[in-house]
């Protein structure tokens, strides 16, 4: 098994806050200044991270980059660790400067803060289907 | 490594769970405040907005500690102050308590134990059962934490 690098989880990191930024944004277009739609967007952000992570280990943008993340007995986090590591951990890493964020580049497991309070480790997963793949799973005409 | 149940274990996840329910109820509660930036502070309309403000955000503060504490206990037996301190709620045939006996303990039961200036949490000093968990007929165990 091999851990994800830094540039590709930032990758991923990027392209799920797209992603995020761009349904509230939408929905704020539709009802500006309206409280439910804050609250909506609010709602959808925890629940986008905890619910695709802990079910999954992946997030749509870590799925694309080929990232994924792994509980301590190697499967999906489960939906109580990840909302460890994505709403505690991740406002602790935040917290001094983003160190907790950059810790992985010496980290031995390539852990983060977030990663070392919820118990996870990230690690590389196909990004997408290759050729030969998706040609055993296309149906014979 | 397992750990035993004791007060304070079980008092330090309390803490770490209010701390972080409270976050995300503030994170919602606060979008109440929205329409109130549209309106001239001092008029009768802003008095009013800040009064309906108000009573939204107790509700909206109410409902996402319930939802917190009923939802990860019920599905999985832990919350994540419990993950981190190696503790578990178990239903008595040892698997989590679901649902329906989550908002039993987590609702009814702890508005009943600390409502005589906190007894039915104190009553588990002892490392037994506080009034919670006595009328759910739940139980607090150690878990292997697997950090």
């Amino acid at each position: 098994m091999e851990y994800a690098g830094f540039g590709r989880r930032l990758g991923a990191a990027l392209l799920d806050a797209l992603i995020i930024g761009m349904a509230t944004g939408f929905l704020q277009l539709l009802a500006p200044d309206s409280s439910a739609v804050y609250a909506l967007g609010t709602l959808g952000s925890v629940l986008y991270y905890v619910l695709f992570v802990g079910l999954r280990g992946q997030t749509p943008g870590k799925m694309a980059l080929g990232v994924k993340v792994l509980g301590p007995d190697g499967g999906p986090p489960g939906a109580v660790r990840a909302f460890v590591r994505e709403v505690i951990g991740k406002f602790f890493s935040a917290l001094v400067l983003c160190l907790g964020y950059l810790w992985m580049l010496w980290d031995p497991k390539r852990q983060c803060w977030h990663d070392k309070l919820a118990g996870t480790v990230v690690v590389r997963a196909e990004a997408v289907p290759s050729g030969q793949d998706a040609s055993a799973r296309a149906p014979v005409l | 490594m397992r750990v035993r149940v004791t007060f304070g274990r079980r008092l330090a996840a309390y803490l770490i769970d209010r701390a972080c329910a409270g976050l995300l109820a503030a994170s919602f509660a606060g979008c109440c405040l929205v329409p109130l930036a549209n309106l001239e502070a001092g008029t009768a309309a802003f008095d009013a907005a800040v009064e309906r403000a108000a009573v939204a955000a107790v509700g909206i503060w109410g409902l996402v500690h319930m939802a917190y504490f009923s939802l990860f206990t019920g599905f999985s037996g832990q919350t994540p102050g419990k993950l981190l301190l190696g503790l578990a709620v178990v239903a008595p045939d040892g698997g989590p308590p679901g649902l329906a006996r989550a908002l039993l303990r987590e609702v009814a039961g702890r508005i009943l134990a600390s409502l005589p200036l906190g007894l039915g949490y104190f009553w588990a000093l002892g490392g037994g059962a506080g009034w919670h968990d006595m009328l759910a007929k739940t139980h607090v165990v150690s878990v292997e934490r697997k950090m």
